[in-house]
């Protein structure tokens, strides 16, 4: 039974394919085109053909169809099967170019474009015939329709152009819209994938999500329902149906990305964003360059150490910095990088030196001409929230000293002599970078005996009783 | 009667070393020994070599002021300038001004110790008036020598005998009042 089945199956399909392979058309010469006359001259025979244009078209569709062979003749009945040409295949693209574009293509719908078609198909495959349009019936040779033939050679041309961009590969920014412009002009006869507007032979990137997209670009005149076919008869003219083309299409590659340019400030002396005394990143102003463009922005640090720039357009930068934060001496170098498919994301970190400023103290004590230099004199340093910054000492030269940070200090005596005043406590601010020596002198100078005592009566009386 | 002459005599010569008024270079007669004690108080009323006037109203004291140079000059007399002071018409001048405390006339800073931070100290130099604040007091060790900071300012230092310390010395910081 199995058997059977499979026998019986085979025979289908064989008999499938015979009905297939054995399909056939047929055509007849239908309408006049009027006022339009074809001569051919055979130069092997030297036979003169002359004719008035008319139609071919297939039985019982009747679609239009052109003859191919102008030196066989077309008989009537013919039954012709669809088959490849048997010609080189430049020709055959060659002869289906004429017919895509020839008669039926757009605006082609006079019949003349029909005639004009024809005879351009006929003059590729005349070999040694020649084949011209005249003013009538085995007339005179005009060029008439050299205008016709003109445009459609022009849209062939065209068809072999593909739109050309700057770039096929393109890289843009998320929520950039980007105009590109093809160079070749030929980009309005193209549809594309993502339904992007394409106008004056440009097309407009935008509303594209963060990733990588192809955009195809195809012709949209190819709205045959089937491409360029030929008929083949071996008694009878060979003939072809207008049809679609095997277009070459392209497409753009677009890579949409985010970008960063990301800068941080750490203070020098911590190497971290700790400031020193009370400097702050605040406020610091950089002037950021597009070394491409020339455009520039201004940059401020609003908060914390970190500043970041979103979605910087690709190209050369330089970065300067042009106002320091408050308490940090300016950084005066220039920074230049590259934002690109490569680099998309830059992080710089620039550092700060913080105004600082040596405080020198020198202890003596004395007489106006004679200073002694004090050693072992301690003061204590506190900041503007009285924090203990520092206890220092004299050395044996009388000299204490400390490097201090940006910011507003007092010093206090914490040592001294037994019994002797204390300096009063000195308030200083380092707001520059010029080095201070505060010089601490004490008098010391010698007193008179000071102690009175009650015997100025008796001393008065003695020297009385001396008189 | 002799005899009572000479233990008066011999009390006088053992009083005269610890008795320092006795000891001034300025009592060389007797005369003027006697002009002196009896009539110093009444010569303040009068025109006077002196150059000015010290003025503590919390203390009631008003005296005068010698040139550095002039024999008056001197703690066994009047309050004194000490030869180290630099005057008030010069920039961060430094006047230090001694006086005795304890008991008699001549005791003009007995009652200095009674002054605060705070209180105000006059001098009168040649008609011009500087007023001071005081801004620190403290006592120190008698050494023959007292020791205080030198500031960019006009400074005032006044300096006893501690009148309740034995042994130490009272000194008081004052600064012009701006």
């Amino acid at each position: 039974m199995k058997k059977l089945k499979f026998f019986l199956i085979i025979i289908l399909f064989l008999f499938i394919g015979i009905n297939v392979s054995a399909k056939t058309y047929s055509f007849y010469e239908a309408e006049m085109i009027d006022d339009v006359y074809i001569n051919r001259y055979e130069s092997s025979t030297k036979t003169l053909y002359y004719q008035k244009a008319r139609f071919f078209r297939e039985t019982g569709t009747k679609d239009f169809a052109y003859c191919i062979e102008p030196q066989i003749k077309f008989k009537e009945d013919s039954k012709y099967t669809s088959s490849e040409l048997n010609l080189s295949g430049e020709k055959v693209k060659r002869l289906k170019e004429i017919a895509h574009f020839g008669y039926g293509y757009k605006n082609h719908t006079d019949k003349i474009w029909y005639a004009v078609t024809q005879v351009m198909l006929w003059k590729e495959t005349e070999g040694d015939s020649n084949v011209y349009f005249t003013d009538s019936l085995n007339g005179n040779k005009i060029n008439k329709y050299d205008n016709m033939m003109n445009e459609i050679n022009k849209l062939i041309k065209e068809s072999h152009t593909l739109p050309r961009f700057s770039s096929n590969e393109i890289y843009m920014l998320e929520g950039e819209e980007r105009y590109l412009k093809d160079y070749n002009n030929v980009l309005n006869n193209y549809n594309n994938n993502y339904k992007l507007k394409i106008e004056n032979n440009a097309i407009t990137l935008k509303d594209l999500s963060v990733g990588n997209h192809t955009i195809k670009l195809t012709r949209k005149d190819n709205n045959h329902n089937d491409p360029v076919l030929f008929y083949i008869n071996d008694g009878s003219q060979n003939l072809l149906k207008t049809g679609n083309l095997n277009y070459l299409n392209t497409s753009l590659k677009v890579h949409v990305v985010n970008t960063n340019i990301k800068i941080t400030k750490i203070d020098k002396d911590t190497q971290s964003k700790e400031n020193s005394g009370k400097a702050s990143f605040k406020n610091t102003k950089f002037k950021l360059t597009n070394k491409d463009t020339n455009l520039t922005q201004e940059l401020v640090l609003t908060d914390d150490n970190i500043i970041t720039l979103e979605n910087p357009m690709f190209g050369n930068y330089e970065i300067e910095e042009i106002q320091a934060g408050t308490g940090y001496q300016i950084n005066n170098n220039k920074f230049e990088f590259k934002i690109d498919e490569n680099n998309l994301n830059q992080d710089l970190t620039i550092e700060n030196e913080v105004i600082k400023k040596k405080i020198t103290i020198y202890k003596t004590y004395g007489t106006k001409e004679k200073q002694i230099k004090e050693a072992n004199i301690e003061f204590n340093i506190f900041d503007e929230d009285n924090k203990l910054v520092k206890t220092i000492k004299t050395n044996n030269n009388g000299i204490a000293e400390i490097i201090l940070p940006y910011g507003k200090y007092t010093i206090k005596q914490l040592t001294t002599t037994e019994g002797y005043d204390f300096v009063e406590p000195i308030t200083i601010e380092v707001k520059d970078t010029k080095d201070q020596t505060i010089s601490l002198k004490d008098y010391k100078i010698e007193v008179p005996n000071t102690k009175a005592y009650k015997s100025n009566l008796l001393i008065l009386i003695l020297s009385l009783l001396f008189i | 009667m002799k005899k009572l002459n000479i233990i008066i005599l011999l009390i006088i010569l053992i009083l005269i070393p610890i008795s320092p008024h006795i000891n001034n270079n300025s009592i060389k007669t007797k005369t003027s020994l006697v002009t002196k004690i009896g009539i110093s108080n009444h010569l303040k009323l009068f025109k006077d070599d002196n150059i000015g006037y010290i003025n503590i109203d919390k203390i009631n004291l008003k005296e005068k002021l010698y040139s550095i140079g002039n024999k008056k000059n001197n703690v066994e007399e009047n309050v004194t300038i000490l030869r180290d002071s630099t005057f008030p018409n010069n920039i961060n001048s430094t006047m230090i001004i001694a006086a005795h405390s304890g008991t008699g006339k001549i005791a003009y800073f007995k009652n200095l110790d009674k002054l605060n931070i705070g209180d105000e100290v006059n001098l009168i130099i040649k008609d011009k008036k500087y007023n001071y604040i005081i801004k620190n007091k403290w006592e120190e060790k008698k050494t023959g020598s007292i020791r205080f900071p030198m500031i960019k300012q006009k400074q005032l230092i006044l300096t006893t005998c501690s009148p309740n310390k034995d042994n130490y010395q009272l000194i008081i910081n004052c600064t012009i009042k701006e």
